[in-house]
């Protein structure tokens, strides 16, 4: 431990002129950002120009950072000053994670909290999401960084590997991306994908630094990187279907709700009308068929809605991917593939459906008074637009809202300076986890229709995950043909 | 000035990169207390022997100790026994001389620095960047010099130097051995120092090994080497006509004309070895030995060397 810190020392004191750049830029960002979210600095171009700047050069500095406190003790080559004097690896890996721990991380968490406080929030109550909001970050990019310079000699070398990096990501996700229509988010697969590149970049790391084989860890870092499109391609983009229907089924089991059920009216044709939307994506046609969800509770939502089905016409069997569906409107667009319409040649076809879905229970509702500011639950922050008319009201939360809310109140039609008729509005906002941007705060304007104005009560309810489940539901015969969006 | 253990020895040791071999298996034996020369053209395969023995790179075949421990279990803490020098070493660039003296001094729990850079000449206060090839070589030195390890292995640490600065470092070396090693139990410091100038290191070294185009010709105390190595001079009687014969395998690069007979003895600290010269030449009427310099011994070996190798093409 006394010659980690004595390597952090030596660092410090080499990077001192990079650390106070990289202050400043920080300083910057916790200055500028905050101004951007006043509604009067909307056209401020310099500020925008000033922050779109900020979000380029403090990756940057990440990366010229990371490299030059790593590279200072390259563990590429057979020259270095380093390797032939009493360095301990586990005392040399500590040193180059302290130092991205206190000189990279800890500064810019500072820089977020500085920017949380400016809104008026608690930056405490938001820590689990700050942490989360870190933990991303660190394994998105200040692992991938602190991995490509253990593998690297200089910063040029590094740059061109980033490069690759990023050029094998654009290139392999776009090749495994290709299945058209939107697909079904894998259960866990952000958990998944994060241990995956944490533990296996982190076990790479130290390696290199335990055996300096830096060919051994440069095959293993391309081998991480090819496993997780594969891992991709399976569990996101759903290409082998099995595990991940088993999975999903594991995941979501089989309602036990006897009054919760899948319903399908042979006698009820949903609209139509493709309206401002498609009726075809690529091979896929998009029909909308009359299912409803009966039995479920008027206070209760669904959240992560996804539907599979299969298809069996004569000589013809079809199993669809997991794909998001909405079924709260008593029909169910799916997507059929060409080749099942032609093989169906217009007559019935038989169908087997399943749904799943996630049980959202509304929690305590809470009413907060209306003001030109004002906290509201899940520690975020509203502001009254008084000059605007319709939709006035801005919130912010720290980080992220964690659950889905839904918001009801009074909004006047017009101004609150001459209001014309109040009416109650209601608004579900859907939870939006941390991103990985430079501003921490997550802003969500309400649309309730209205004005709201000050003194109105708003109330404010949450949802509760209230357990996974699944429903099956079999046709036996429809004509897929009468239900196409046209 | 030996003790049984030696301080370096490697057994079988090679190294071979893709196809190219650099180094053929060798079997070498430093002693404790010497001043071993490791010499050699460039490219014969000195700095990779170099590099094996301390765990830089890993030996294709055989293996090596050094200070009794086997050079591929080598860690960071071996390194406060084995002080390193080299002509290609990276330096911290950045930081002054003194500064990279007080950044190491935690590392060595023997650190002793006392009038080393004094003694040296070196600026205290000059960035290692803004310091001439020979001031940094003078300042590795001292960075090594000053936890007084019982090893010091110097790859080519003379290399570009000018003799004035080149006699300082060797000076310094000496000094070192001399004041604070004469009473060491353990046999005192050994230097093993390779080079590619022969005169330079003849001064002062105790042993020396050639190595060849990857190949060690011969590794020995410098003083039998030079008692051994003889260029005798055989003057013939004219009138008289040589029969043919067949040199030992110990008279290389032999030459003659109709009076004179010319090689290198290469065991001629032998007693009787004018006796031998003149068995097999009974019309020598002169028999000189003149000594060799560490060079024209090296010179002779190669060219024999080579000679060998043509002939069994």
């Amino acid at each position: 431990m006394i010659q980690s810190l004595h390597i952090l020392r030596k660092d410090i004191r080499h990077l001192w002129l990079d650390l106070s750049m990289y202050a400043a830029l920080l300083i910057a960002a916790a200055i500028a950002i905050p101004k951007s979210w006043d509604p009067a600095n909307l056209s401020n171009t310099p500020l925008h120009i000033l922050i779109t700047l900020l979000n380029v050069l403090i990756p940057i500095v990440w990366l010229l950072l990371v490299a030059r406190v790593v590279h200072d003790e390259s563990l590429v080559g057979d020259t270095q000053f380093w390797i032939t004097r009493p360095y301990a690896w586990t005392s040399l890996l500590s040193a180059k994670l302290l130092f991205l721990m206190l000189c990279l991380i800890l500064p810019f968490a500072i820089m977020q909290c500085a920017m949380v406080l400016q809104t008026g929030t608690n930056p405490l109550h938001a820590l689990p999401a700050q942490m989360m909001r870190l933990l991303k970050i660190a394994i998105i990019v200040w692992l991938t960084f602190t991995a490509v310079a253990s593998v690297t000699s200089t910063i040029q070398r590094m740059f061109m590997a980033m490069v690759a990096v990023v050029l094998f990501w654009a290139g392999a996700l776009t090749l495994v991306s290709g299945a058209p229509g939107p697909r079904m988010a894998f259960p866990f697969a952000s958990e998944v994908f994060g241990i995956y590149l944490g533990v296996l970049v982190l076990a790479t790391l130290v390696f290199q630094f335990a055996t300096r084989n830096t060919l051994a860890s440069r095959v293993a870092l391309m081998a991480i990187a090819v496993v997780f499109v594969e891992l991709f391609a399976c569990l996101v983009e759903g290409q082998i279907q099995a595990p991940f229907n088993a999975f999903v089924r594991r995941n979501y089991p089989l309602s036990t709700d006897a009054s919760l059920r899948l319903a399908f009216d042979p006698t009820s044709i949903p609209s139509q009308d493709a309206g401002q939307g498609e009726h075809r994506i690529s091979a896929l046609v998009i029909a909308r068929l009359p299912i409803a969800l009966q039995g479920l509770a008027p206070t209760t939502h669904l959240n992560d809605q996804n539907v599979s089905f299969t298809i069996d016409a004569p000589g013809y069997h079809y199993t669809a991917p997991w794909r998001p569906a909405d079924l709260e409107d008593n029909s169910l667009k799916i997507f059929i593939p060409q080749k099942a319409l032609d093989a169906a040649h217009g007559a019935s076809v038989h169908m087997h459906l399943s749904e799943v879905a996630r049980r959202m229970f509304p929690g305590t509702p809470q009413t907060i008074l209306a003001a030109d500011s004002f906290h509201i639950p899940e520690n975020g922050v509203c502001h009254l637009l008084p000059a605007l008319s319709g939709d006035n009201v801005s919130c912010r939360y720290a980080y992220e809202l964690k659950s889905r809310t839904m918001i009801s109140a009074a909004v006047a039609s017009g101004t609150c300076i001459k209001p014309e008729i109040f009416h109650s509005s209601l608004e579900t906002l859907a939870a939006r986890p941390p991103s990985t941007e430079l501003d921490p705060t997550v802003e969500i304007p309400l649309h309730l229709g209205g004005a709201v104005c000050p003194g109105t009560p708003i109330t404010f309810t949450p949802f509760h995950p209230g357990g996974n489940f699944r429903l099956e539901l079999d046709i036996p015969s429809i004509s897929l043909d009468r239900y196409l969006v046209r | 000035m030996t003790t049984a253990m030696p301080a370096i020895e490697t057994h079988g040791l090679s190294k071979t990169f893709g196809h190219t071999e650099a180094l053929a298996p060798l079997d070498l034996s430093v002693p404790r207390g010497a001043v071993f020369a490791l010499v050699g053209h460039n490219g014969a395969g000195k700095t990779t022997l170099i590099k094996l023995m301390l765990n830089i790179l890993r030996p294709t075949h055989g293996g090596a100790t050094i200070l009794g421990r086997p050079t591929t279990t080598l860690t960071g803490k071996s390194f406060t026994h084995i002080g390193y020098v080299s002509e290609n070493q990276e330096l911290p660039d950045w930081m002054t001389v003194q500064a990279m003296m007080d950044y190491l001094r935690p590392f060595y729990p023997t650190w002793d620095e006392a009038h080393l850079l004094s003694d040296l000449d070196l600026p205290p206060d000059r960035k290692l960047k803004q310091l001439s090839r020979g001031m940094r070589m003078k300042a590795a030195l001292a960075s090594v010099l000053a936890f007084r390890p019982p090893l010091i292995i110097m790859d080519e640490p003379f290399s570009g130097l000018d003799p004035l600065v080149r006699d300082e470092l060797i000076k310094a070396l000496l000094d070192r051995m001399s004041d604070e090693y004469e009473d060491d139990p353990n046999g005192g410091l050994t230097i093993l120092i390779s080079s590619h100038d022969l005169a330079e290191v003849e001064s002062f070294a105790t042993h020396v090994a050639f190595l060849h185009q990857g190949k060690l010709l011969f590794a020995e105390s410098l003083a039998t080497l030079t008692a051994r190595f003889r260029e005798v001079i055989v003057t013939l009687d004219p009138a008289m006509t040589t029969s043919a014969f067949t040199p030992p395998i110990t008279w290389l690069l032999p030459e003659s004309t109709a009076s004179v007979y010319r090689f290198i003895h290469t065991n001629a600290e032998l007693d009787n070895f004018e006796q031998q010269v003149r068995a097999l030449l009974p019309h020598a009427t002169e028999i000189r030995s003149e000594p060799m310099t560490l060079r024209t011994i090296f010179l002779a070996l190669a060219k024999s060397s080579q000679a060998q190798d043509r002939s069994r093409a």
